[in-house]
């Protein structure tokens, strides 16, 4: 008989990293697995949502379909349409905002993370969430198990799953696992972002003439030689908290030859973040009365890393498919997001779908290559450089979270064929 | 070639190369807001202006309908060299 201490151990399906993409794999395979199985959600911060409560990304891309001359639409049903009528529910934001082409949906980072944490825990005992626990080690037993080892203040515990969902942003589980692990020449990497907010801040600042002006004296400025260049990549956004904004800037990586490996140089790069962050604020305060009253700057935990490594999938996602709209046999979520390209640290450029639909992500780039049993979802999906500019997105990130926990959930019950599996998705998602 | 056609012609690739990709049937006359042209890319537009087109871009320019379409920004910048 196996004694209720080893039972706690044994989960049927693991999920690693508790971001956009974590929770929604981890909900999905709770939802999906037979009664009496068991999910277990590793997240090594004490936060769930990743980068809206880490990073305050504070809209959420990729959400609706890339159609601005119709009403808005989410292009992914089941979680993502989940969270976003909870979010909209709880900031009061009745629509979505028209951006160009695209919409995008103001959310609270604050929020964002409540909600994520009510949502797992609301699926019950099932699902486990692990917080402040970190996996350090994952082995594959002769029976095709995972063993994984788990850090958090009680030392190492050994937790086992029959089959892995690695959200970890970083492809982490390739590398304890020895599979492929994709990455692009840093000098490439899509730049990341630094992200803080004021507040007290003039309702002034959402009039669109003022930030056209903002824009005109920041060019100047830079031109100047007053602000560093870097600068030209930023945007405020004014919070859905009244008096509150949100300044995202670009980091320029090349000084410190930043990597995501490297955490000294993350530690770098997010100190020049904050200088740069403060050289910011103190041009807005001097120049502009709907700053003078405002807080001293709040800044974010962590940087907003937009690229690092990926895993090697059964099919790889390249940005012609996205751009033209290819069809797969085994589609379980909808790219809706441009390719928003930042190498440069000045600014995003923009490559739109050809015709105005969400694009397809087959399952075959949530699977390993290599490990059966192994899934992924996220930023570290089997995608090239260039498309992951645009599934990085948190909506798109909800989506492939939820199709690779539910395939990680009917690996566990038995289910192994990747088109058998697909074709259940659909059939659940339709 | 005139010298607004020119510049409406090198407006149109300096935008695809770094803001958003034109295609063919953007004309010099359809909407760049539609296209994405919010405060964020306009940044990036002004610096090209005064960096590529060199003219220097001044408060009172900042009419929205000054940046609305590639023919509008070609007179505006066509007017800046004028003057």
């Amino acid at each position: 008989m196996i004694k209720p201490s080893e039972q706690s151990n044994r989960f049927d399906v693991v999920v690693i990293g508790g971001g956009s993409a974590g929770i929604c794999a981890a909900i999905a395979a709770s939802r999906q697995a037979e009664r009496g199985s068991r999910v277990a959600l590793i997240e090594k911060s004490g936060h769930l949502g990743g980068m809206g409560p880490l990073a305050f990304v504070h809209t959420f891309c990729g959400l609706y379909h890339p159609d601005t001359s119709r009403p808005p639409r989410v292009a992914n049903l089941g979680l993502p349409a989940e969270i976003e009528a909870a979010i909209r529910r709880l900031t009061g934001e009745d629509e979505p905002t028209a951006m160009g082409r695209v919409y995008v949906l103001r959310q609270h980072p604050e929020i964002y993370g409540q909600l994520a944490k009510e949502l797992v825990s609301a699926e019950g005992a099932e699902l486990v969430a692990m917080m402040e626990s970190e996996c350090t080690k994952i082995s594959r037993e002769s029976d095709g198990r995972f063993t994984l080892d788990i850090l958090s203040a009680e030392g190492v515990r050994q937790i086992h799953g029959s089959s892995v969902v690695d959200c970890s942003a970083d492809a982490l589980a390739a590398d304890f696992l020895g599979a492929t692990r994709m990455s692009e020449n840093s000098d490439r990497l899509q730049k990341p972002a630094f992200i803080f907010s004021l507040s007290n801040v003039g309702e002034g600042v959402r009039d669109e003439h003022f930030k056209m002006r903002l824009a005109l004296d920041l060019v100047h400025a830079v031109r100047a030689g007053q602000l560093p260049d870097t600068i030209l990549g930023s945007t405020l956004r004014e919070s859905v908290n009244k008096g509150e904004c949100f300044v995202s800037m670009d980091l320029d990586t090349t000084e410190v030859q930043w990597d995501p490996s490297n955490p000294a140089a993350t530690a770098e790069i997010e100190k020049k973040g904050r200088a740069l962050a403060r050289q910011l604020c103190s041009f807005l305060k001097a120049r502009y009365s709907y700053f003078k009253q405002a807080t001293e700057p709040r800044f974010p935990p962590s940087i907003g890393v937009r690229e690092s490594f990926r895993w090697l999938g059964q099919h790889v996602l390249n940005a012609e498919e996205l751009i033209e709209g290819v069809s797969f046999p085994d589609t379980v979520a909808y790219a809706a997001w441009p390719l928003e390209m930042r190498e440069d640290a000045k600014g995003a450029k923009f490559t739109y779908f050809k015709n105005a639909k969400s694009s397809e992500i087959p399952l075959r780039s949530l699977v390993s290559a290599e490990i059966p049993g192994v899934y992924f979802a996220g930023r570290c999906i089997s995608a090239t450089h260039e498309a992951l500019a645009s599934v990085r997105v948190m909506g798109t990130c909800f989506a492939t979270g939820q199709a690779a926990g539910m395939a990680a959930a009917l690996f566990a019950s038995g289910l192994n064929q990747i088109d058998v599996q697909a074709r259940k998705i659909q059939q659940i998602l339709k | 070639m005139t010298e607004l056609s020119s510049t409406i012609k090198s407006l149109r690739s300096l935008i695809s190369e770094r803001l958003f990709q034109l295609n063919e049937c953007f004309t010099e006359d359809c909407d760049l807001y539609a296209e994405g042209l919010d405060s964020m890319a306009m940044m990036q537009l002004i610096l090209m202006l005064e960096q590529e087109m060199a003219v220097r871009i001044d408060p009172q320019d900042l009419a929205k309908e000054n940046f609305q379409t590639l023919k509008a920004i070609a007179i505006l910048v066509e007017k800046k060299r004028f003057s």
